[in-house]
């Protein structure tokens, strides 16, 4: 099986198979808790997060609700 | 301490008086401001206007006022007429809404030369305002050690010497509150404004301000870091600044409406109740839940803001310090803040300096402060960290810039620029708590190598290349400091964004303008300079705006109501904005909309920006950084994250093989990148803030926004001709 690749936040990401939304939370280290996440453009509920493949090709947003420190 | 106490309270020497109609608050105004000149120990009272309320709001925006008015062109942070300013503004002092009780204080700084504002809670604010003051401003010098007491219940205000009060605040608070208060009921009636000895004998002074909490019997205290306030407050030779007023209630604002303010406050405290606790755990972790994170995004200075993370992180992040807590019903730092950000550990028995054996309460420690004076500095001991933030507090002594400058001093040891010779035996070596101590007391008591240290990193890069012949482009780089003041602890390397947040400030490098590093470097929402420009536009003029009216910013977007992931601008969190313009116009019976607080915020930011003009400064050339900020310094710096830099050479600079080039030919090419871009940033954002291409708003600007009076467009002509 080839690698899968998809886009992060507008940008080329690439791994050796799909991976759950969790588990590309992981890889990016985004654990920031308060975070929505689109799915070629529709959002992911946080309880679906362990459930939901990403497929080769598909377009993730990880979009980190802050704008403060 | 009762019999001592009163010993010292016999001692005071009142050398003015003045008494005054108590008044009462009207529509979050008391309408006057109180005046102390204390070279000539006068005490008046001055009428605020209409137009300093609709041009100014109040809290920092009263301070730049009253401060324009009473220094001149050519004053000095040290001058008698430099003043330290004091305003809460209007929606302050309201128990409703979590984080209703900032204070804000402007002076003219001893590390920028031009006006510092810097926010801070504790009860002053909101107390001097109900005891019948929009703002105190204190000018001039006094010939002794004094207290300025404002009596709200009895409508008096004194200035006594004091000549046998300690002057260290976590003594002094005690002390003070103690003469002060009628009983043990009455001290949460007394708040202190205060410095300490390290204040005195540092640029790096900040001020204490306290509260008394009624559960814990022992006074609190919050600081006003940034800028050096505390240096002047000290220069002044003002021991404290104290105010009393009893009977607090829900209403005392005198709110225009409220029955809006206090169902806006409800909607608030709803949402924290059910969110904190899978949100930012604020309630039982404070902000140093952020650690952890700021480590995981590679944003944790470390060893100097070399680098943004440590596999040591953990051992401070905030799962360490919520059991360390003494977590209390209230940990808030006014009246109805549910959000109760702010965490004591109590008990701590203190290991080095003048009270060592003393088991004493620490208030925090804050993100900032373990970023600052811990992971900056390569140390990652919990207890240390806590003394070390007593010491700065009680001392008088900005936690943030003392953890940025004792980087710089660690990095310029590594780099030879320091020894045991220059230092006066210190070892300043990354991770050596116990040369941090002593420098921290040398600070403190104003000797040895501490008295050159407290000059902060600006002064400190000239000394070291005019006596230790430093290579000056390297500490140019390495010296986190731009406008002279410190930076506050997130690295900004990889956000453009982030590096406009702090450059392009008005007071220098603090995060409390904008914090857009999520937004530029994670989520990628900004991908062009106008995109980048509108971010440096809207946050700093949106997050201005709780300064004028007495808010703190963590209610904003530290908890976030369920469904704001849904709306349009996630990021601003619009409920909340919403709410912000029901708490003014709830308060104040005007009615403005969301756009009108961008644009009350825009005038203060602007006559912010002219004033720094005034006092020779706020053009391009200032609003300069350090390459630190931009890019790696170092080869280890840059070998570091090789893969990410390597990358960035081929996708953006379109270098096909990196690796046929040497680390440092890799650095000039990022370095030359980087530099240029910034500078297409600041082109961007002075368009889009009205300024021209040097930095200077235009006159357009000054009348779009009401600010045109002569004085200030007499400033702006000077420099556009």
């Amino acid at each position: 099986m080839g690698n899968v690749m998809i886009t992060v936040n507008g940008r080329p990401f690439e791994c050796e198979e799909s991976l759950s939304v969790e588990e590309l939370l992981g890889r990016c280290s985004f654990t920031y808790p308060l975070i929505v996440v689109r799915l070629n453009g529709k959002s992911v509920a946080q309880e679906d997060f362990s459930r939901v493949m990403i497929q080769d090709g598909d377009k993730v947003e990880c979009i980190h609700l802050v704008a403060g420190g | 301490m009762e019999n001592a106490v009163q010993d010292m309270k016999k001692a005071h020497k009142i050398i003015a008086e003045f008494t005054y109609e108590k008044g009462q608050v009207d529509r979050g105004y008391t309408n006057r401001t109180l005046y102390v000149d204390l070279s000539n120990n006068r005490v008046e009272s001055r009428p605020v206007t209409e137009d300093m309320k609709e041009k100014f709001i109040g809290g920092r925006g009263f301070g730049l006022w009253l401060l324009w008015n009473g220094v001149k062109d050519e004053t000095k942070w040290n001058d008698p007429e430099n003043e330290v300013v004091i305003s809460a503004g209007p929606i302050a002092g309201i128990t409703t809404y979590p984080g209703s009780g900032k204070s804000l204080v402007v002076t003219l700084s001893p590390l920028t030369n031009v006006p510092v504002d810097s926010n801070v809670g504790g009860y002053f604010g909101p107390l001097l305002k109900f005891a019948g003051w929009d703002a105190i401003e204190v000018q001039g010098k006094a010939k002794s050690e004094v207290v300025v007491f404002i009596d709200g219940k009895e409508g008096k205000v004194t200035i006594e010497e004091a000549p046998e009060e300690a002057i260290n605040s976590h003594i002094l608070g005690e002390q003070l509150t103690e003469i002060y208060a009628d009983n043990e009921e009455d001290k949460r009636s007394i708040s202190v404004v205060s410095a300490g000895e390290g204040a005195g004998h540092t640029l790096l002074g900040c001020l204490n301000f306290s509260f008394y909490d009624v559960n814990r019997k022992y006074v609190r205290y919050k600081q006003a870091g940034r800028g050096g306030i505390g240096t002047v407050f000290r220069d002044k030779k003002v021991k404290a600044i104290v105010v009393k007023y009893p009977n607090v209630k829900g209403d005392s604002n005198h709110p225009a409406d409220w029955k809006k303010v206090a169902d806006t406050g409800v909607r608030l405290h709803k949402e924290i109740h059910t969110y904190d606790q899978h949100q930012c755990k604020m309630r039982t972790t404070g902000t140093p839940y952020l650690v952890s994170i700021m480590n995981d995004y590679d944003l944790l200075p470390v060893k100097n803001f070399k680098y943004g993370s440590s596999p040591d992180a953990m051992k401070l992040a905030g799962t360490v310090w919520t059991p360390r807590y003494r977590l209390g019903k209230h940990d808030g730092c006014w009246y109805g803040c549910t959000l109760m950000c702010c965490k004591t550990v109590d008990d701590f028995e203190l290991k080095t300096g003048p009270y060592k054996g003393d088991k004493v309460a620490i208030d925090g420690p804050e993100y900032e402060t373990i970023g600052g004076v811990a992971t900056n500095c390569n140390i990652f001991d919990p207890d240390y960290t806590l003394e070390c933030n007593f010491y700065c507090d009680t001392y008088g002594i900005d936690t943030i810039s003392f953890g940025t400058m004792l980087g710089f001093l660690m990095e310029c040891w590594e780099a030879g620029v320091l020894d045991k010779e220059k230092t006066g035996g210190l070892e300043l070596t990354w991770g050596n708590v116990d040369a941090a101590m002593e420098l921290l007391h040398q600070m403190g008591a104003g000797y040895g190598f501490g008295k050159l240290a407290g000059l902060g990193i600006r002064k400190l890069k000239k000394h070291f290349v005019e006596h230790f012949g430093a290579d000056e482009h390297f500490l140019n780089d390495i010296g986190m400091e731009a406008k002279g003041l410190e930076y506050s602890e997130y690295v900004s390397k990889e956000s453009l964004a982030q590096q406009g947040g702090y450059g392009l400030t008005n007071k220098g490098p603090q995060h409390d303008e904008a914090w857009l590093i999520f937004m530029d470097m994670v989520n990628n929402q900004l991908p062009t300079f106008e995109d980048k420009a509108e971010a440096l536009h809207y946050f700093p003029m949106f997050r201005t705006w709780f300064g004028l009216n007495g808010l703190c910013k963590l209610p904003w977007n530290d908890i976030q109501p369920g469904d704001n992931k849904t709306t349009d601008e996630p990021h601003k969190v619009p409920e909340h904005v919403q709410n912000y313009v029901d708490l003014f116009n709830g308060v104040t019976g005007r009615s403005i909309n969301k756009e009108d607080i961008l644009t009350m915020s825009e005038g203060v930011y602007n006559f912010q920006r002219v004033f720094n003009l005034r006092m020779g400064y706020g053009t391009r050339k200032h609003d300069a950084i350090p390459y630190r900020s931009m890019g790696p310094v170092t080869v280890e710096e840059y070998e570091s994250r090789a893969d990410r830099y390597d990358r960035q050479l081929k996708e953006i600079l379109g270098i096909a093989d990196p690796s046929s080039k040497t680390t440092e030919e890799k650095i000039s090419l990022l370095r030359k990148h980087r530099e240029q871009q910034y500078e297409l940033l600041i082109d961007a954002v002075y368009k889009r803030r009205g300024w021209t291409s040097d930095g200077v708003p235009t006159m357009e600007t000054l009348k779009r926004l009401g600010i045109d009076y002569p004085d200030v467009v007499r400033i702006v002509e000077k420099h556009i001709g």
